[in-house]
């Protein structure tokens, strides 16, 4: 029965997770979820953040795996490998997992590491073409792929493939634009699965509110919804919002389009928008700034004239320079 | 820009907690191992110790002195 299970995961994570992300990639097209948010500026930051990276960071991650543990540690190859399967999976599903959380709360919370994880966050839309959108840099020191190529190493190589395809499948659920989760809000029937599901692992809900454009206004909460396979840490911790609605609007209040070079290699390139976080001269985090019409997904909100106070933002004039 | 001390003083406490958390599944294993009287790692050094054995074996039979 592992030995099926294994090699399930094993077909996931070879062929059937990139079959995943084409297939909801396409459904989310053809769907028109993406609407007119795909400008050419934010294709060419997903693109480029989706396969240069690939080019450097996977043959680092392998040198470190294939050669630097192995003459590091020559001793310890292998020396867990007595560990069980169950007691590897959940080993590895916490520490990978726990690790990543911290990694990207601490980018969120300290200042100054703000700006190498501000490329994720800068699209104003959910879905497969935003989820690999990250700066280098911020790619290149994701602690866990580190830690776990690690416990692989030492014995815990099954044990991590498994959880590799389930976080894999989970993640990118998380940051797909399809809804998947509504069922389960909409229907009274599954509201104690919602329940114990939004608690347990990321969803679309809880995740796209992270990526809100704005915050504290009982969806929209950047400020927190850090975890990505597990939710519990955010519970435990106490960083979750759980709302079971939608953001009106995703991205940074003040986003004004950064280059893809600058978004993919900041600090090494600068932006030449003014005022960019991201620029020469540019503050670690600018304070948000009222969103405009354009900035809504939906097209009420798009239309309307923004002069009611009824709970709907008032709109404003916004100075991108400042 | 600065952090702010309710949020430094939050990641500190959060912090100790994960170290907990990260201990936990080891604990338990351990315990685990204690009630069902299993010892892994022992059939873990013994296989190895085989399988260095076997190696050598295969090795002296094809010792091109023979």
């Amino acid at each position: 029965m592992i030995q099926t299970i294994k090699h399930f995961i094993d077909n996931i994570n070879a062929l059937g997770f990139s079959t995943l992300v084409l297939v909801l990639g396409i459904l989310e097209f053809s769907f028109g979820l993406y609407k007119r948010k795909w400008p050419k500026n934010e294709r060419w930051v997903d693109i480029a953040c989706f396969t240069l990276p690939k080019f450097v960071i996977r043959p680092l991650v392998a040198y470190y795996t294939l050669t630097f543990l192995p003459w590091a540690f020559a001793d310890l190859k292998n020396v867990f490998g007595w560990v069980p399967f169950f007691w590897g999976v959940i080993i590895i599903a916490i520490a990978d997992d726990l690790t990543q959380y911290w990694y990207h709360r601490l980018h969120h919370e300290i200042p100054w590491l703000w700006r190498f994880h501000r490329t994720h966050h800068s699209a104003s839309y959910m879905g497969m073409a935003m989820a690999s959108r990250q700066n280098a840099i911020y790619t290149l020191f994701f602690s866990q792929t580190y830690l776990t190529a690690a416990l692989v190493y030492l014995g815990l190589g099954a044990p991590a493939l498994v959880v590799k395809g389930i976080k894999s499948t989970i993640t990118t659920l998380a940051h797909s634009s399809i809804p998947w989760d509504k069922p389960f809000y909409k229907y009274k029937v599954l509201h104690p699965l919602a329940w114990i599901l939004e608690r347990t692992i990321s969803t679309p809900a809880t995740h796209h509110a992270h990526h809100a454009a704005t915050t504290d206004d009982g969806v929209g909460y950047y400020k927190g919804n850090f975890g990505n396979m597990f939710f519990f840490w955010d519970i435990i911790f106490g960083t979750a919002l759980i709302s079971r609605q939608y953001p009106k609007a995703y991205g940074i209040s003040h986003y004004e389009g950064d280059p893809w070079h600058a978004q993919l290699l900041w600090p090494i390139f600068k932006s030449p928008v003014k005022g960019s976080e991201l620029a020469a001269d540019g503050v670690m985090v600018r304070a948000d700034v009222p969103l405009q019409p354009h900035q809504y997904n939906d097209k009420h909100y798009q239309n309307v004239g923004f002069t009611q106070t009824n709970g709907e933002p008032v709109l404003q004039t916004v100075n991108a320079g400042t | 820009m600065k952090m702010e001390p309710a949020v430094k003083q939050r990641i500190v406490k959060n912090v100790l907690l994960s170290i907990f958390i990260y201990i936990l599944p080891l604990a338990l294993m351990f315990v685990s191992f204690y009630i069902s009287g299993e010892r892994p790692w022992g059939h873990h050094q013994k296989g190895k110790q085989l399988n260095q054995s076997q190696s050598l074996l295969k090795l002296n039979q094809h010792d091109p002195n023979d």
